[in-house]
């Protein structure tokens, strides 16, 4: 399974700030190695598999590779030790742009922009237009989860929409 | 609570003490990170709380001696009432 790691600029990692080493001379960059019991948000290097990536947009996307033991975290995998392999230029290069104003247009396609999701439709639309990608996804997941009688679900149903936007659009656009 | 809702600003503020001290139970925390990555304001506030406590964890200088503060006061009080 391909994992990722949306990262800030310069490979930061978004709430720790640690710098992870990035690839060189074609080579991946050294790993990230946890020690102790692994566990969500306190011990072990924290990656997306695809249904993740929704979840943590952030300025770069990195593909990972990882490896020793896993846990399955919440919207993530937490894992003994991961490394950079490549940075996908396709994100910050327009994709995460393209991204944005596909989810706001998906949203308002799927909720007919009514008075109930108005706010969130236009919030995505202003966020799209002024970059701030994660809000604009997050507004339109939002919308989405005022249409079904499980909110949650009709919440995860658009992240899952959006993570497969980026699998297709970004990942792979050539498939 | 549901992981997807989430958090509101004022939960964030009420929180960020704990989030910083890694106090949180990982729900919270992945509710509490998710809702940082769509929130400019308050990675800004959690930026500011995070500079705050590095700058005061950093304070070297010795606080004065209660005793010492108590001695001199004393003796000023008793300099201004014996006049």
């Amino acid at each position: 399974m391909s994992t990722y790691k949306f990262m800030a600029r310069g490979a930061t990692a978004p709430f720790s700030g640690a710098r992870w080493p990035e690839p060189a001379g074609g080579a991946p960059g050294a790993w990230v190695e946890a020690v102790g019991t692994l566990e969500q948000c306190r011990c072990g290097a924290h990656v997306c598999r695809p249904v993740d990536l929704a979840h943590w947009l952030h300025d770069e996307l990195w593909e990972t590779e990882v490896d020793g033991d896993r846990l399955d975290g919440i919207d993530c995998l937490v894992v003994r030790r991961a490394r950079l392999v490549r940075r996908i230029d396709a994100w910050h290069q327009g994709g995460a742009a393209r991204f944005a104003e596909a989810c706001a247009q998906h949203a308002a396609e799927l909720t007919g922009g009514g008075a109930d999701v108005r706010g969130f439709i236009d919030d995505a639309a202003l966020s799209a237009q002024y970059g701030y990608t994660a809000v604009a996804a997050h507004a339109c997941a939002m919308a989405a989860a005022r249409l079904g009688d499980d909110e949650e679900q009709a919440y995860r149903r658009e992240r899952l929409w959006q993570a497969d936007w980026i699998v297709r659009r970004v990942l792979s656009p050539g498939e | 609570m549901s992981s997807y809702i989430d958090l509101m600003c004022q939960e964030v503020v009420e929180l960020v003490t704990d989030y910083l001290a890694g106090a949180l139970a990982a729900e919270t925390m992945v509710r509490f990170e998710k809702h940082l990555l769509t929130c400019p304001p308050c990675t800004t506030y959690l930026e500011q709380m995070k500079t705050t406590l590095e700058l005061a964890g950093g304070l070297s200088g010795p606080a004065p001696a209660p005793d010492d503060v108590e001695r001199e006061l004393l003796q000023l009080f008793r300099r201004w009432h014996g006049r």
